[in-house]
């Protein structure tokens, strides 16, 4: 990406400074690639370069899944209110143009504000940078339903999650027709893009719930520190890495033995707002906790020892049984325990305040998962998880999502869902 | 036969418009089944009427010559008296005609009595009948060809129930003002005659035998025979060789009468009494093209410019400064017990700041400058001692500085020169055909909100709480409709439609939802009574000012948006009527408000943006059948809806997202249609 036509002034020197603090911080941290190089070129060259904060919105793939995970997140589901396809059509290009100029940090509308009519873009994000922003749609199965003549376009793969243990599901949390995921390194560039594809689609889709991420959980990069998750334990050091093409092609992206040849390319998401019974898991002894999730909380290193990012050897064994419990969280998610299986996991911690009756802390993790069959990836995972994993004593599932991310766009013709759309 | 279809014409229009006015009220309150009461109460007055014009006609012709005479003459002077009595009634109450007669209606329909309905309808009618009886019948016996006067009555009074039907279907349009002025001066010519006539029997009865000396040989001027003799002395009544009584009678009397016809009127404050016609009018009946109201809004919408409608935007309310650039100049306005006259009283078009003093006026404390009724600026609350001051944008044109108290309360302020530069809009046909019918049906809301408030405020007075809560919704559905007109109108709104959070001082909160609490939560209407006085002043208020008011395109758009705002806000939360839990015939009245904009500013916006007016159409549509869902009929207190409290939390949902649906792209329509 280029320079922004629509922010002349950037690069002033109030921009650079504030570039410059957020690159110490994120420097001193150790974290992301992406940034750390976008922090040499701002730090180092001096020159405001605005190319390392904007993600290519089109490719092969939908930018948002095997993107270096940004900070913030803005999740929506949306139910289609409408019945005539050329209204969804409409909807989904507008919400394609729209996206490629949010991405990139324009302002939506062109031309002389008219003070007559309501602004065209809600503003907030006005001035900020892109912030590495990208929006990813996904299609749920009730998409599929009779209202659209897709039926037949349902994948397989698309089928309903099936109940699964450890869930309390809110159905006002779980489903829609539609879903966007919008993450960026700034929270209001995050919530912008959502709520203004939200009034761009106002009469076509209505909102059905939307959930906020406040910090990263997951990295999809390799040789970068690994975030915390709300329970003080780095999550997510075995993720599938955004540059790992094999792991990618393997677990993630979906491939030419797909039964609808309109989701090559694409990918399916789950996401699920785990509910984290934070007061509960606060007075748990530390042995406990760690025996809880199998890795020290600290170093992060696997409790059978070693660093890290070392593999966890779960043959090992102390005076009391396995290094690594039976039941630790990390046993039972691992590819080890479960013929080899991984998804792509790009996580965010949330709080919606306190829960009301019970005055305790409404926070968790909000769990993104990618991959390319969710009936062998995430069901089995999460059935074994529910069941066994000594963590379900602290968390609940709470909220439940599955969609179908279509292939990335390419020209600008080309909008979001056209190979869904398309010929059919 | 020209006098006789004159008086059928006349009275049998003022009939069928009275039993327009009952009718669309009816039906506007859904009870069609009403109606038929109110025909048996037509048909009573109808025959009732005829028996006595017949009993009258064979009793006179039983009676020897002389006293024929006699009964003549008594039948001649009511029938005088009847016309006088119609023609200054009609000038000084029409206005209210429509508004009492639904207030009436609301009454009978409100006890639940069919009988009290079929009273009212007779009783309407039968005062116009028994006047059209006596007067024709006078007219038949000062009449030559009494089958052509007979003919001619039938014939006026089948024409006037014709303009009458076409009138209630919306079809046709007349300009009542005009009609009723030429008919009035017609009849008072014939009336003239009549007393003629009653002088000529009364001597013939041997009851008057002064001043019978021949004063004019008029067969000169009309040889008996001729169309003239015939015109003047069928139509008019005017006798070849009138005696010095008879010229004297005429002239005493046609002179005055003419004069109080032909006056002209008042065409300032508002042109009000153009307008008085019009309001007499049934729910679609509007006047002609070259209507008062029209021409006023036309030249309203030229002679406003753009910072008047800014003003308008934000509530014409206060008086805040201007905006700086304009060159600043000064009005003095001393208050005193006579008045308030600005000095100067005319000054060029610009920003201008009204500096307000009170010496020592203890009956005055305000000032406020208006503009056909709505306030534009004011300073409250200067007792003697005190001053304060409120600058105004003013563009060229007519204002009025008011001071409640005062002797003379209203002086004429008058800016000139030419409009800012560039707000300056010649308004196209289009505009001016929306802005004149939003003033007609923001006109037709108030005055149906009048009598339905009485009716609640009578019920209230009564103690009568079930009654009350019944007449509450429906009460407050015509104000839903056009609340933010109402909003623009100062104190108005708060007085009438606060809530209990919207009051500073709990003591001082009025209107409906004050009496809502009452009737709701505290179960009593003890000390209801002052309120319920006030909020029926209010909306007499009200009706007073929107008779005046004037409108921009944009300003109706932005009004329609608001509505649905006012429905996101506090409908769907249920916090409007928090205690009635009737929110959703607030809720449809406001939908309703915005529709009859958006209907109006159509036509434009079909030149403008022709996919936008089609999507806000189908979206109306759509809001409209999800309330549809929770309609009932009567309903929860009668307000055509189920109770609030029991549309559940998702139900509630899917109405806000209907409603944000719509009010997105409604908001784009006011950029649309400046």
């Amino acid at each position: 990406m280029t320079s922004d036509p629509a922010e002349p002034a950037s690069g002033g020197p109030a921009r650079v400074t504030r570039r410059r603090f957020l690159g110490t911080t994120v420097a001193a941290a150790g974290v992301g690639a992406a940034v750390a190089v976008g922090v040499t070129s701002a730090v180092g060259g001096g020159s405001p370069a605005t190319g390392e904060d904007t993600v290519p919105f089109s490719g092969e793939h939908q930018a948002g899944i095997a993107t270096p995970v940004q900070d913030r997140l803005a999740f929506a589901a949306f139910d289609l209110t409408t019945t005539s396809r050329g209204d969804l059509e409409r909807l989904l290009r507008n919400w394609t143009s729209a996206a490629r100029r949010m991405v990139v940090g324009r302002e939506l509308g062109r031309g002389e504000p008219d003070p007559l009519a309501p602004p065209v873009d809600t503003g907030e994000a006005l001035g900020l940078r892109p912030s590495r922003l990208t929006l990813t749609i996904g299609f749920g199965p009730t998409m599929f339903d009779d209202r659209f003549g897709l039926s037949a376009r349902r994948p397989v793969a698309l089928a309903d999650l099936p109940p699964l243990p450890g869930e309390r599901l809110d159905p006002e949390r779980s489903g829609g027709d539609l879903c966007i995921q919008a993450c960026a390194d700034d929270p209001q560039v995050a919530f912008h893009a959502m709520r203004n594809l939200a009034r761009l689609g106002r009469g076509t889709v209505v909102l059905r719930w939307s959930q906020l991420g406040f910090g990263r959980t997951s990295t999809t990069t390799s040789g970068t520190a690994t975030p915390r998750n709300l329970m003080g334990f780095k999550d997510g050091t075995r993720n599938i890495r955004g540059d790992d093409r094999t792991a990618l092609d393997r677990f993630v992206w979906v491939g030419d033995d797909t039964d609808q040849p309109w989701m090559r390319g694409g990918s399916y998401v789950v996401a699920r707002r785990i509910r984290m019974f934070i007061e509960v898991w606060d007075r748990a002894s530390l042995q406990d906790q760690q025996d809880t999730i199998g890795r020290f909380k600290v170093s992060g290193a696997p409790l059978s020892g070693g660093r890290e990012h070392d593999t966890p050897r779960f043959g090992d064994r102390t005076s009391n049984g396995p290094a690594i419990p039976d039941d630790a969280h990390i046993r039972l998610a691992s590819a080890e325990e479960n013929h080899g299986v991984r998804i792509l996991r790009r996580g965010y911690s949330f709080t919606d305040g306190i829960d009301t009756s019970r005055g305790e802390l409404d926070a968790g993790l909000f769990f993104i998962a990618y991959q390319r069959d969710p009936r062998t990836q995430f069901v089995p995972l999460q059935r074994r998880l529910g069941a066994h994993d000594a963590l379900s004593e602290y968390i609940s599932h709470t909220g439940s999502g599955l969609f179908a991310c279509p292939p990335g766009v390419g020209g600008p013709d080309d909008f979001w869902g056209r190979s869904l759309l398309g010929a059919v | 036969m020209l006098p006789t279809f004159v008086i059928g014409l006349r009275e049998g229009l003022e009939a069928s418009l009275i039993v327009g006015i009952v009718a669309a009220f009816l039906a506007r309150n859904g009870r069609r089944d009403a109606l038929r009461f109110m025909w048996v109460g037509v048909a009573t007055a109808v025959v009732v009427c005829a028996g006595a014009a017949v009993g009258l006609q064979v009793l006179s012709a039983d009676l020897p010559q002389q006293q024929q005479e006699g009964l003549e003459t008594v039948i001649g002077a009511v029938a005088v008296a009847t016309v006088t009595y119609m023609v200054f009634w009609m000038g000084s109450h029409a206005r209210e005609m429509k508004s009492r007669l639904e207030g009436a209606a609301a009454d009978s329909l409100a006890r639940g009595s069919s009988v009290a309905l079929v009273a009212m309808a007779c009783l309407a009618v039968l005062r116009e009948g028994f006047e059209t009886s006596v007067f024709l019948l006078a007219a038949f016996q000062a009449s030559t060809a009494r089958w052509a006067a007979g003919v001619g009555a039938l014939l006026g009074i089948l024409v006037a129930v014709g303009i009458g039907i076409g009138i209630y279907r919306g079809g046709i349009r007349i300009n009542m003002a005009r009609f009723f002025r030429v008919t009035a001066f017609v009849l008072v010519l014939v009336a003239a005659g009549l007393v003629m006539s009653a002088l000529h029997t009364a001597h013939e009865a041997g009851w008057l035998n002064v001043g019978q000396t021949q004063a004019l040989n008029l067969s000169g001027v009309a040889r008996p025979g001729t169309v003239l003799a015939a015109l003047l002395t069928g139509v008019l009544g005017i006798q070849p060789f009138p005696t010095t009584i008879e010229v004297a009678g005429w002239l005493l009397y046609a002179i005055p009468m003419v004069v109080y016809v032909l006056r002209p009127r008042r065409t300032s404050g508002g042109g009000r009494a153009g307008h008085r016609a019009p309001a007499v009018i049934p729910a679609r009946a509007v006047d002609g093209p070259q209507g008062t109201a029209t021409a006023r809004a036309v030249r309203a919408a030229r002679g406003v410019g753009a910072a008047t409608l800014a003003l308008f935007l934000v509530g014409c309310g206060s008086g805040g400064p201007a905006p700086a650039g304009g060159d600043a100049q000064t009005v003095r306005v001393v208050l005193h017990p006579d008045g308030c006259e600005p000095s100067p009283a005319s000054v060029p078009t610009g920003s201008t700041t009204f500096e307000v003093r009170n010496d020592d006026a203890s009956a005055v404390s305000e000032a406020e400058l208006q503009q056909g009724g709505k306030i534009l600026g004011e300073k409250e609350n200067l007792t003697p001692g005190l001053s304060g001051s409120f600058t105004l944008r003013l563009d060229p044109g007519t204002y009025q500085m008011f001071c409640p108290g005062a002797a003379t309360d209203t002086w004429t302020f008058t800016v000139s020169g030419s409009g800012a530069a560039g707000s300056e809009q010649s308004a196209s046909p289009a505009a001016a055909a929306a802005v004149s019918g939003y003033h007609r049906y923001v006109v037709d809301q108030v005055d149906e909100l009048v009598p339905a408030t009485a009716a609640f405020a009578g019920a209230v007075r009564d103690g009568d709480l079930d009654m009350a809560k019944r007449l509450f919704a429906r009460a407050r559905a015509p104000y839903e409709r056009i609340e933010p007109v109402a909003e623009s109108f100062g104190d108005l709104d708060p007085e009438i439609d606060a809530r209990i959070d919207d009051v500073e001082n709990p003591a001082d909160w009025t209107g409906f939802h004050r009496i809502e609490k009452a009737l709701w939560v505290d179960g009593s209407l003890a000390g209801m009574t002052p309120i319920a006085d006030k909020l029926v002043t209010d909306v007499g208020k009200l009706q007073r000012l929107v008779d005046s008011a004037t409108y921009q395109p944009a300003q109706m758009a932005n009004g329609a948006t608001e509505l649905l705002d006012e429905v996101a806000t506090s409908k769907v939360t249920g916090e409007e009527d928090r205690y009635s839990h009737t929110d959703l015939s607030d809720f449809e009245a406001n939908v309703a408000g915005a529709r009859a904009a958006f209907h109006l500013l159509q036509p434009m916006l079909r030149g403008t943006d022709p996919g936008l007016a089609t999507t806000i159409e189908a979206r109306f549509e759509a809001l409209l059948a999800a309330l549809a869902v929770h309609r009932s009929d009567p309903g929860y207190q009668d307000s055509g809806f189920v109770d609030y409290s029991t549309v559940t939390e998702p139900q509630r949902r899917a109405l806000s997202q209907s409603v944000d649906a719509l009010a997105e792209p409604l908001s784009q329509v006011a950029a649309k249609v400046a």
